[in-house]
């Protein structure tokens, strides 16, 4: 089972939702999302998608209760999904608690000539969390994979309807332009986020690492970078729950310079990277948000560190 | 730095920094496309490190992707743009 961004429910469902949010008929579209779970989640292609996670994270569940895992991690990410239409419709964001987040960039930046690389994974709705970054007043670069079927808007992209300050979007999908992008961004002392957990077709560098039990491939995007540009990766999350969106810092990682050409040795820096993710998955279950078979087997087609 | 001290310097820089084996500085022409088969062939990441040297050698910054793509043609371009910016 491999990765796509399509997303799950149609246009149509979405925009059902949108309008909703735009209704302010919130509890409403709730309501509406509890019950659209329930149903996908009677679906065995869409119970198979999560599987390959809770399956690791929750060995001992059979039946009825590894069904229950499996309506509770898309009822968190379909929760997620309404707060950021919410924030982006109603330019309303949820309640937000990530004052460590913002200082501990906010001192990452102030000395810095050049800017910093935020290496994150999919917990708990990323590109939102990413709003924490925003405080910083730096402008903030998201470095991004999307097909023409994934249909759900980001909330940045709802504000953009509405001539509000917009994030930068950097198409992963040009991989001959995307790392001159982030390169000049970070020159300007911008902010580059970037997803660390999943290896998409632009990803030509991998390592794999340990994680929950398995191996599973990293992209080196972030740690290259960080090592060409001499910038600092802090890795931070953002997790959502109870309404609340919680900013989780992690650390400031450095990568020294000059391991391009020999990749083998981002190996403990990745690995680092997955063992602070595997701390997340078990400290917040229903948080991660990666709907395909991780520990597949790649195929080879990708050059490996 | 005169414009042929400059274009010298970075076909040095280049040689160097983007560890190009088997590439000898003065066999590559001021108009030697940088990138792209008939020419040096650098790929994307060679494009950053071309960014990180810049900066570090020349203390010339690139402001963004489309200003380095119209400058990272060759040695010619790269050489009048350093020289360009300096005297900004």
């Amino acid at each position: 089972m491999e990765w796509n961004s399509k997303s799950l429910g149609s246009s149509l469902q979405h925009q059902f939702f949108y309008l909703l949010v735009r209704l302010r008929l919130l509890p409403l579209a709730k309501l509406v999302l509890k019950a659209v779970v329930f149903y996908y989640t009677l679906v065995p292609s869409v119970r198979r998608r999560c599987q390959p996670y809770l399956k690791r994270r929750f060995p001992d569940a059979t039946g009825l209760g590894q069904w229950l895992h499996c309506y509770r991690l898309y009822l968190c990410f379909a929760e997620g999904l309404l707060a950021r239409c919410v924030a982006g419709i109603q330019n309303r964001p949820p309640q937000m608690t990530a004052s460590e987040v913002e200082d501990r960039l906010s001192q990452i930046l102030a000395d810095r000539e050049h800017g910093v690389i935020v290496l994150t994974g999919h917990f708990g709705g990323w590109q939102m969390g990413l709003s924490f970054v925003e405080g910083t007043e730096r402008p903030v670069n998201i470095v991004q994979w999307r097909s023409p079927d994934d249909v759900d808007k980001h909330y940045f992209e709802h504000r953009d309807q509405q001539g509000r300050h917009r994030m930068h979007v950097i198409n992963s999908q040009d991989a001959a332009n995307a790392p001159m992008e982030i390169a000049t961004a970070l020159g300007r002392k911008e902010i580059v986020c970037i997803c660390g957990d999943r290896v998409t077709d632009s990803d030509t560098h991998y390592l794999e690492a340990d994680f929950m039990g398995g191996k599973i491939p990293l992209p080196l995007t972030a740690f290259l970078l960080a090592s060409l540009c001499q910038v600092p990766l802090a890795v931070t999350f953002s997790i959502f729950e109870h309404g609340i969106m919680r900013g989780v810092w992690s650390e400031e990682m450095r990568i020294p310079s000059g391991l391009r050409r020999t990749p083998a040795k981002f190996a403990p820096y990745v690995q680092h990277f997955a063992d602070i993710m595997e701390k997340l998955v078990h400290q917040y279950p229903y948080h991660f948000f990666n709907f395909y078979d991780l520990w597949r087997s790649n195929d080879g087609s990708r050059m490996q560190g | 730095m005169t414009v042929q001290e400059c274009r010298d310097d970075l076909r040095q820089a280049l040689v160097e920094s983007l560890n190009l084996e088997g590439v000898e500085p003065e066999s590559i022409a001021d108009d030697t496309p940088l990138f792209g088969p008939d020419g040096l062939n650098l790929d994307s990441l060679d494009a950053v490190e071309l960014v990180v040297v810049l900066e570090k050698r020349y203390g010339v910054r690139m402001a963004n992707a489309q200003e380095a793509r119209r400058h990272f043609t060759s040695i010619s371009t790269l050489a009048d743009f350093i020289l360009a910016s300096r005297q900004a």
